[in-house]
């Protein structure tokens, strides 16, 4: 059979299996068998099984993704995350809207030592969603703010979708953190424009808390020396280059168990959660990437990634063309799929295509992240939506939806800058020779 | 069926909660490593060996409670819609087709550590044998079939007498209650 036509087959086929309930790892790891097999034989094929998962799991570098998970769950059982929002609120929470803001920079701090945007989501929901409720915050901004805020944890490095998109690219990591910090910057920027414009209109949606005297503030930020540590020691140790990304994350995790240990607040209990929290991710990841891995490998064989570009080429479309109907593609694909499983699944078509049309590929990395980002809270699924419902039952999805709107509107803006100016991600890495 | 289902799901938790101390005990030593290393002090002999060894033991422990917890990034949008009989058959299809993928990749992982074994391979620096570490993380690797087994097991029962299977879609990874006490 056709190679091409064994590999649209095969996608098809893989699309069907999901659809009937197969775990998205396993129909990737089954059609890619089956794939191979046809191409070029069972024994080859079968033998993948074994090359290509254990190849995986002793990887170092993807050992670094556990070790960032672990990171994140100390923090989070540590109370880490709920220092950076009372930190961030003592600076602007009297400001019209400034708990909201607070919420942003508590998402855009905790996603500098989580690295997960469901775990930020779920942790600042249960921080800053009573706070602002009990502050008569407008229910559908409160939940909107968490809801996109949360979505800052996959692109503020370190970034566990960031690390999964070098490795399967083959793309450096320090570099895709550096790419990520001014569109990271950027995106709390007009989150937090977008809460001044929502205030102004509706000054009762984020009434102005009582002014924290300068004293106590700087005694809150004293308190928070933690998680500042903790952001500094690892975003610092990467970029400085006295830490691997590896070693920056068992250091991350070391210090994140520490932190929580002395706090007390490290007991039986919370440590084997914390395990089983980090097990459990990185179960789930693993299995997408075996399953990845062994269909990326069918996919080049069926040499479908190189006609797709050839016919895209013929179609003589503005390469800009092609980049916005790529990422309408995740939009809709965000919405329906899980995310991360979204850009595993398209990535051996899509960066071939993204590349071979001249991109650089870690400004697409940071592109790919930001438009799985709004993926994240795009209706019918939105994952960080339904986070945010499954943590506070009482607030209606239809609320959520409505307060992520003005947020969402953002973010397709800040998508339009960093894709039309390309050096927004860029000049970082280059300024630092990572590229 | 419950008490099984409790003693499964204690049972990987168990293997999933050994193979992660190991990871914070990887990473309590890959900080005193590359902090020994920044500050010209001493480091640990052949340490990328040891993470070479033990990485794959750590990432082969949490398998088989993400197996039983249905730990998997899952597409149910058809079965909603379709009701809960056919939902049932179709979460049969899917634990089975887990099956199989783990049954293959078990077979696979044998037979890779029997090479691995009769040739000898060690580790490049410290020359550690990788065989028995590798015999290690495909017994876990094992565990998977009959626990999935047990999954698919329930899933059948579920799907032909139409009651509710006692191995839930999606569990929590936060430590289980046992039935005898709840």
């Amino acid at each position: 059979m056709d190679p091409i036509l064994t590999g649209f087959i095969g996608l098809g086929a893989m699309f069907l299996m999901i659809i009937l309930h197969i775990p998205i790892g396993i129909a990737m790891g089954l059609t890619g068998l089956v794939g191979v097999a046809t191409i070029i034989g069972w024994g080859p094929a079968v033998s993948l099984l074994g090359t290509e998962p254990s190849s995986a799991i002793a990887n170092e570098g993807l050992a670094v993704l556990a070790l960032f998970l672990l990171m994140g769950a100390f923090a989070g059982a540590g109370g880490l995350s709920a220092d950076i929002y009372r930190m961030a609120y003592s600076l602007v929470g009297h400001w019209r809207g400034g708990l909201c803001m607070a919420t942003v920079g508590g998402c855009a701090g905790f996603g500098a030592v989580c690295g997960s945007s469901v775990a930020t989501t779920a942790t600042m929901a249960r921080i800053a969603l009573p706070e602002m409720l009990s502050r008569g915050y407008r229910p559908t901004l409160a939940s909107g703010v968490i809801a996109a805020g949360g979505t800052l944890g996959m692109l503020i490095p370190p970034s566990v979708v960031m690390i999964l998109y070098g490795i399967l690219t083959e793309q450096f990591v320090i570099a895709l953190f550096a790419a990520a910090i001014i569109p990271g910057l950027l995106t709390v920027g007009f989150y937090f424009a977008t809460i001044a414009i929502y205030v102004r209109i509706s000054p009762d949606a984020g009434p102005a808390g009582p002014r924290v005297p300068w004293a106590e503030r700087l005694h809150i930020v004293g308190e928070s020396w933690r998680v500042i540590v903790l952001a500094i020691v690892v975003s610092g140790g990467i970029y400085s280059g006295v830490f691997t990304v590896t070693e920056a994350a068992a250091v991350g995790a070391s210090l994140a168990f520490i932190f929580t240990a002395l706090r007390c607040k490290m007991n039986r209990r919370s440590f084997l959660n914390c395990l089983g929290e980090t097990a459990a991710n990185t179960g789930l990841i693993f299995t997408i990437i075996i399953g990845a891995s062994i269909f990326s490998y069918f996919v080049t064989l069926s040499q479908l990634p190189g006609a797709l570009v050839h016919n895209i080429e013929a179609l003589n479309l503005h390469p800009l063309v092609v980049i916005l109907l790529l990422q309408i593609m995740y939009l809709i694909l965000g919405s329906i799929f899980d995310t991360v499983a979204a850009m595993v699944i398209t990535l051996p078509f899509v960066y071939p295509l993204v590349v071979g049309m001249g991109f650089d590929p870690i400004w697409w990395g940071v592109v790919n992240v930001m438009v799985m980002e709004i993926g994240m809270i795009t209706p019918p699924i939105g994952i960080n939506v339904f986070v945010l419902h499954g943590m506070a039952k009482d607030l209606p999805l239809k609320t959520i939806f409505t307060g992520i709107t003005p947020f969402f509107i953002a973010d397709i803006c800040r998508l339009a800058v960093v894709t039309l100016f390309p050096s927004l991600a860029l000049w970082l890495p280059a300024y630092w020779n990572l590229i | 069926m419950q008490r099984t289902q409790y003693r499964l799901d204690r049972f990987t938790r168990h293997v999933a909660t050994l193979g992660f101390s190991g990871l914070v005990v990887i990473a309590f030593l890959t900080m005193i490593d590359a902090t020994g290393r920044w500050l010209n002090g001493p480091r640990i002999p052949g340490f990328g060996d040891i993470g070479e060894l033990v990485y794959p033991i750590v990432i082969a422990t949490c398998f088989p409670a993400g197996l039983l917890q249905g730990h998997n990034i899952t597409i149910r949008f058809l079965g909603k819609a379709a009701g809960p009989r056919i939902q049932s058959w179709l979460e049969l299809l899917g634990s089975t087709a887990v099956l199989i993928f783990f049954s293959l990749l078990v077979w696979q992982f044998v037979l890779l550590t029997m090479d691995l074994q009769a040739n000898n391979r060690t580790t490049g620096t410290v020359q550690i044998p990788v065989a028995a570490w590798w015999w290690i993380t495909t017994v876990i690797m094992a565990i998977c079939i009959p626990v999935q087994g047990w999954v698919v097991a329930n899933r059948a029962w579920s799907a032909i007498t139409g009651q509710a299977s006692v191995v839930p879609e999606q569990m929590t990874s936060e430590v289980a209650m046992n039935p005898d006490e709840a």
